[in-house]
């Protein structure tokens, strides 16, 4: 069941009525929830909701042997088997063709090819959400950050609750399990934040990222090599827009249904096309999954010890290398990882070394405390430049990369890079309307942030007829300009 | 020795920090946040808007209404529900609301239909 259909509107609807008609009811209410969550799962495909089953009891389970376990050792291998299994899961659906593809390579160029056993496999969607919620479950458990969950029906709605499960956000148990002991409340400003929010993600979704990517990306990606260069440079710029309003679309519809429903969830988008650094583009990008890597991924790698130096360096690199490998068994996505991985340590390793120069040459200077004023505080002109330039290198470097993560094969963004840098021809697939689009949504990035929230507090005494009239009015003016049926969203292959 | 009095910590402006509005509230506002909402009240709210919202959307998308029955699966209950919408789609068209829809679509598409 995708958001933006009038299925989704219905079924929400019923379960907003239902959910709430139970509210004082926990367990029925909950029940509710989690028959609403797999109704919604298995739209797509009814099998799919056992193997959504089996994981989270496979979960429930192996929490309940980690907290009951006394000695470290044996905790340890219990982790170590629920995240393999997690992991085992994960790799089964989405990464066993791709290995047999790369070991058949492999076998062909040392002139000793076999026939693989290739599987017809498809893949669940969400199963990356899903699985990544199930093991930051069991590692707090492990960690002693959460209890472990008494009640079945907490954890199955946990991992399955449907506003988070098909493309995120990675809700953490330890910020989700608490609001589940707790009658649901409502508030004013709740029900017009959700609005909001649903309005903000189905315009992203059904007006920018679909007319940006049917009149744009999709014909110069088809074939770059009879696309003109001024297209290819726009479209490449168009296909970040692309990505960040479809994704963040659909954070920002979870969220706000989530809200209407009386849960919080993190914000997972914060304006990441305004970053003025990489490092801070990964705080502001899909940000339960950065935040995810960074504790369960780069701590693990990391250990107990506080590194610095070229393991720290290392373990960045590993963990977006990672990361970009989680998006999809395909060479371009490890790629696009690398770049990003390399970016950060670069990054990283000027920060550190610009900050020990600056800090030695003050130490030269301390002549006079004037002197050395003069010489730390940057003057606002030399922030705003330095800001500009960081912004600017920032965004081209998402952008260049994101042409690996398009393009279905390396030759494609080869052929891609070739074409646009050769300068040849006007614009033909870029029309005013798509750079408005493309360079409106770059603008607003530099908007300051909580616009939604300040204004959902202000318009929280508004009466319901005003907040119908503003949700219906919305609504309907993107469906009268939005395209006949709507493209899934683009992280449902994830 | 780095003169300690200078303060080397960046300006905390738009561009540089990422807000965090969502996360769980600062304690000083727990006091605030202890006060129970009328979420009864909220939800009965809520839940008018929204019906408001659907009947905006009978009334002007009745073409959006035909094409959605005519997507659920074959039987006497649908068939109903089929002829009902062409009916009510008749109607909208008669009085009005279903034409805005064409004009609106008209004035955007020739917007989006502008070359340099």
């Amino acid at each position: 069941m995708l958001f933006p259909t009038p299925e989704f509107a219905i079924f929400f609807f019923a379960v907003f009525v239902a959910a709430w008609a139970l509210r004082t009811l926990d367990e029925p209410r909950k029940a509710l929830l989690l028959i609403a969550s797999y109704f919604f799962y298995g739209y797509w495909d009814w099998r799919f909701t056992a193997l959504l089953a089996v994981s989270s009891a496979f979960n429930y389970v192996a929490g309940l042997f980690i907290a009951g376990t006394k000695g470290e050792v044996t905790r340890k291998r219990i982790v170590g088997v629920a995240v393999a299994a997690n992991l085992s899961l994960l790799g089964v659906f989405k990464y066993y063709n791709f290995f047999m593809d790369s070991l058949t390579d492999l076998t062909v160029a040392l002139g000793i090819q076999r026939d693989m056993p290739f599987l017809e496999i498809i893949l669940p969607i969400g199963i990356s959400f899903f699985t990544f919620q199930g093991i930051s479950y069991v590692v707090d458990v492990y960690r002693g950050h959460i209890k472990p969950v008494r009640s079945p029906l907490d954890l199955f709605l946990y991992i399955s609750f449907f506003p988070q499960l098909v493309a995120g956000p990675i809700v953490r148990a330890s910020h989700f399990l608490p609001q589940l002991t707790r009658r649901p409340e409502l508030t004013r400003t709740a029900v017009v934040f959700g609005f909001l929010l649903i309005l903000n993600g189905m315009f992203k979704k059904v007006v920018v990222a679909h007319y940006i990517a049917a009149g744009l990306v999709d014909p110069a990606f088809a074939d770059p090599t009879q696309t003109s260069s001024v297209d290819l440079i726009a479209a490449h710029y168009a296909y970040a827009v692309q990505v960040y309003c479809d994704f963040s679309a659909y954070s920002d519809i979870a969220i706000g249904t989530a809200a209407l429903l009386g849960y919080r969830f993190r914000k997972n988008f914060d304006r990441p096309l305004g970053a003025t650094s990489l490092a801070q583009l990964w705080q502001r990008w899909h940000i339960s999954l950065s935040t995810w890597l960074r504790d369960y991924l780069y701590r693990a790698l990391r250990g107990d010890k506080r590194d610095g130096g070229a393991r720290m360096y290392r373990n960045m690199f590993l963990t977006m290398l990672l990361g970009g490998l989680w998006h999809g068994a395909n060479w371009t996505f490890v790629l696009w990882g690398a770049i990003h991985g390399l970016g950060l340590t670069v990054e990283r390793f000027i920060k550190t070394h610009g900050h020990a120069w600056r800090t030695s040459r003050l130490r030269l200077s301390t002549v006079g405390a004037a002197a050395v004023t003069e010489t730390a505080t940057p003057s606002a002109a030399a922030n705003r430049t330095a800001a500009i330039v960081g912004w600017l290198i920032t965004f081209h470097l998402f952008t260049l990369a994101a042409v690996f993560f398009r393009s279905p094969q390396l030759d494609t963004a080869l052929r891609y890079f070739a074409a646009m840098f050769s300068f040849q021809g006007g614009p033909h697939l870029l029309t005013p309307f798509l750079f408005a689009l493309t360079a409106g949504a770059v603008a607003v990035q530099f908007l300051p942030g909580n616009k939604i929230e300040r204004f959902a507090a202000k318009a929280g005494d508004w009466p319901a007829w005003t907040l119908g009239l503003m949700l219906g009015a919305g609504l309907l003016l993107i469906e009268m300009i939005g395209p006949q049926g709507v493209a899934p969203f683009i992280y449902y292959q994830f | 020795m780095v003169d300690e009095s200078v303060s080397y910590r960046e300006t905390k402006t738009f561009w540089r920090w990422p807000s965090r509005s969502l996360l769980p509230r600062p304690a000083k506002r727990a006091a605030e946040d202890a006060r129970k909402p009328d979420s009864i009240a909220n939800v009965r709210a809520a839940a008018f808007a929204m019906l408001i919202a659907f009947a905006i959307f009978l009334v002007f998308e009745s073409e959006g209404l035909r094409h959605f029955t005519r997507d659920l699966p074959g039987n006497h209950i649908t068939d109903v529900l089929v002829s009902a919408a062409d009916r009510w789609h008749a109607l909208m068209q008669r009085l009005g609301p279903a034409r805005v829809q064409p004009a609106v679509r008209e004035v955007f598409d020739r917007i989006r239909e502008i070359h340099w």
